[in-house]
């Protein structure tokens, strides 16, 4: 059994060992709810070492008298002999095998409405002879489909312990938690097998004992589940139909993605005026100096930088759950299956693409529940073209630089970023599958679960992991990118230009009889001293030197330097041209006043910087390029393959470049320039 | 999808094969067992999982991409692609 996901112990328990208890159900038993219940916010997500397979972690107080016992969450598995990752690491854990430490006992969840297919589970895992307690779930919707349950005679069969449960009411937990108790007691004894139970390798006679427990156990006019439920029925018609489908899975999209937008802009405006108000103490506090610069430049701005993020992750992530607990998801799969099917990728990885929208890190990670391993590199692949927060701000400044004063455009531009990210994504996909991914996406075989009120607790519980995941994997990666960042614009140091020392003199002179124009020329002074640094800083040097290779893009130096400070993290290209334009470097792109300076920014020989072709051919590049270092590297690691994470950058590099070339020279030839 | 010969179901009898169908002639209502197909290892694999096997009775509630299948409790979602590879036994009543 996995310790600690990341410091994986030898097999063989310990005395000072928690007692391991290890859960296990089908998928939509609400084996995850369950959990929840047991252990709280006390859990975390661990990966399978050498497998793509997470489960979460736990820890659960089953007995005043006793240590809390650890609980794994396994993934959810139809049967455990399936030649499925899933079914295969929760073999090596029932066995011990290798890494893994055998559990002291495992709860097997039954779905009440759905005994007879969730019944060849527990015969598996009945021949363990571990030590086993049944949750029976959604007990509750057994009783509204006039379903009875005769736990005594279940449990008769099983030989076990069944324990009804309602764990979205938490109704049974405190039963459960006793059983558990008796059971972990009972280790290290080995349980024998009911006697009645046939072997595991006989399917059919596996089923034929499956449908005398049932017929035993199960009384009701839905017992033998053969009743048509109407409500079902319609709304599978509806939710699958060819047009209207289609219309209500854009409808929701357009609902999910308005909310984003709406509800997450207050929490991340506090977000940004937390971390102003902290940089702005530790300037009040600490002498100037690179000690200061580092703390506030670098490390707050930083983590100011990813933490910023949080809130659209986090409600994506909640809303998704929301939307998968009322059983819509799984019909929308099938609705989506039909497009994304015909560019190679399978219904399976519109999840992935969608979370790639808020970011491609927990997109990626999404893509581990697609089963066909071509089909999922397709979508690692594509994921990062899907318009993510973190260009958010670079969209904002070039559609507003684009059309100044015309937001109905603005706002169609930026919408249109999004429109040609998915192409982007579909169209590459398509080329991969004709190409090196040679093939068809795999065909679509998936249990439609029922239809129910989703639970807000599991959702929140789900956004919170995931914020933590993003958290834990990006945020140390962008922070140390920011600080790196932070030391190539900042070093080496320049001394203050003789016009600013002049305007700073001038400024002390008037300080007394005309405050608001020292105020002025001592900003002005600093924003020079500021564009200067930066042109003789690292970035800046390394900016004039490649700016020849993106000249045809129509860049001059400072735009090659946002875009070359942007490759390892895109949002630094907005406060890289305001420190050269504004002076400032994290400037209010809604103030028109901030853009009008941006956009009357001038080049070395009077020219403008953002003239329409070059800010729509800058727009493009972001759209399309792969400016992600944190990406990069999970590609990596969810491929197994540094190559496909190199293949990854050129191929959208060069996109991106060609894309934008296109652009610049094409707006050009209209005599839009 | 490639057939994979090891662990195809064995094909009806010559008696048994004039009442199997193709999947994809049934109709909303129409009640029947899976006779054979030609799906890969793993889709078979799955079904199998979800309830439908050979002796297991199944009732069509949708027809089209996707058809819905009933096992008892279970729906099951098919793409077009997976319904096309199957081979059924309708039962009395169809």
């Amino acid at each position: 059994m996995l310790q600690h996901a990341e410091r994986p112990r030898p097999a063989g328990r310990r005395t000072a060992d928690p007692l391991q208890v290890a859960l296990f159900g089908n998928p939509n038993t609400g084996k995850t709810t369950l959990f929840n219940r047991l252990c709280g916010m006390r859990a975390k997500t661990a990966n399978f070492p050498g497998t793509t397979t997470d489960a979460r972690l736990g820890r659960c107080r089953v007995r005043a008298d006793l240590s809390p016992v650890a609980v794994t969450d396994l993934p959810g598995i139809y049967r455990l002999g399936l030649d499925l990752p899933e079914s295969r690491v929760c073999r090596s854990v029932l066995d011990g095998e290798g890494l893994y430490r055998q559990p002291d006992a495992v709860v097997v969840v039954l779905d009440a409405t759905n005994l007879s297919r969730n019944l060849y589970l527990a015969a598996e895992l009945l021949t363990r002879g571990l030590p086993m307690v049944v949750a029976l779930s959604m007990v509750d919707l057994a009783h509204r489909r006039g379903l009875s349950v005769d736990v005594d005679r279940l449990a008769h069969h099983l030989g076990c312990p069944v324990v009804p449960v309602m764990a979205r009411r938490g109704e049974g937990v405190e039963a459960l938690r006793r059983a558990i108790a008796e059971a972990v007691a009972r280790r290290p004894a080995r349980m024998p097998s009911p006697p009645w139970l046939p072997a595991c390798g006989d399917t059919a006679a596996v089923e034929q004992w499956a449908e005398m427990v049932l017929a035993d156990s199960i009384g009701g006019d839905d017992a033998v589940g053969a009743a048509t439920d109407t409500f079902t029925e319609r709304l599978d018609q509806a939710f699958t139909h060819p047009v209207l489908g289609a219309v209500i899975f854009t409808a929701v999209m357009f609902g999910l993605f308005w909310s984003i937008f709406a509800f997450a802009t207050v929490p991340m405006d506090l977000i940004e005026a937390t971390f102003e108000h902290v940089g702005g103490w530790l300037t009040a506090l600490l002498p100037p100096g690179p000690v200061r610069d580092l703390l506030v430049d670098g490390i707050v701005g930083g983590i100011a930088g990813t933490v910023v993020f949080l809130p659209q992750i986090c409600l994506l992530f909640l809303l998704i759950s929301l939307l998968e607990d009322t059983g819509y998801l799984a019909r929308a799969a099938f609705v989506i299956d039909r497009v994304l099917c015909r560019f190679g990728l399978p219904g399976h990885a519109f999840v992935p693409l969608l979370s790639s929208h808020a970011c491609a890190l927990p997109g990626i990670l999404s893509s581990r529940l697609i089963p066909d391993r071509k089909d999922r590199l397709a979508t690692i692949l594509v994921a990062p073209f899907m318009s993510c927060s973190a260009r958010l701000p670079v969209y904002v400044l070039l559609t507003g630089l684009l059309f100044a004063g015309r937001p109905l455009q603005a706002a169609l531009a930026f919408a249109a970023c999004y429109v040609i990210g998915a192409a982007a994504a579909l169209g590459s996909a398509w080329l991969f599958r004709r190409t090196f991914l040679r093939g068809q996406s795999r065909p679509m075989v998936m249990e439609l679960p029922s239809y129910k009120v989703p639970s807000l607790r599991t959702a929140v519980f789900v956004a919170l992991d995931q914020g933590r995941r993003f958290l834990r994997k990006a945020g140390t990666v962008i922070v140390a990118i920011c600080v790196v960042m932070w030391w190539l614009s900042a070093y080496p140091r320049s001394e203050p230009l003789p016009e600013a020392v002049s305007m700073r003199a001038e400024a002390t002179q008037v300080a007394a009889s005309a405050p608001a124009r020292a105020a002025r020329l001592k900003a002005e002074a600093d924003g020079l001293d500021q564009r200067h640094a930066q042109a003789q800083s690292f970035a800046g040097r390394l900016g004039r030197t490649l700016q020849p290779l993106f000249a045809p893009l129509g860049y001059d130096w400072q735009a090659t330097v946002g875009v070359l400070t942007s490759f390892v993290a895109r949002e630094v290209f907005v406060s890289t041209m305001a420190v050269f334009f504004v002076g400032e470097d994290d400037p209010d792109l809604e103030d028109a006043g901030v853009l009008d300076r941006i956009s009357q920014a001038q080049r070395d020989d009077g020219t403008p910087v953002f003239t329409p072709a070059t800010s729509a051919s800058l727009l493009i590049f972001f759209v399309l390029a792969m400016q992600c270092l944190p990406t990069l590297e999970l590609t990596r690691k969810e491929t197994g393959d540094w190559r496909w994470s190199l293949f990854q950058l050129g191929y959208m590099s060069t996109l991106a470049y060609l894309s934008a070339l296109l652009t610049f020279h094409g707006l050009h030839a209209l005599g839009i320039s | 999808m490639q057939p994979t010969s090891d662990l195809r179901p064995s094909d009806p009898s010559p008696s048994e094969a004039s009442s199997v169908l193709p999947f994809t002639q049934l109709q909303v209502g129409d009640r029947a067992r899976l006779a054979g197909d030609d799906l890969m290892r793993q889709d078979r694999q799955t079904l199998a999982a979800l309830g439908l096997t050979q002796t297991c009775r199944f009732q069509v509630s949708r027809v089209g991409d996707p058809w819905i299948v009933q096992v008892r409790s279970t729906r099951i979602g098919l793409s077009d692609a997976v319904a096309r590879c199957l081979r059924v036994r309708p039962e009395p009543g169809v």
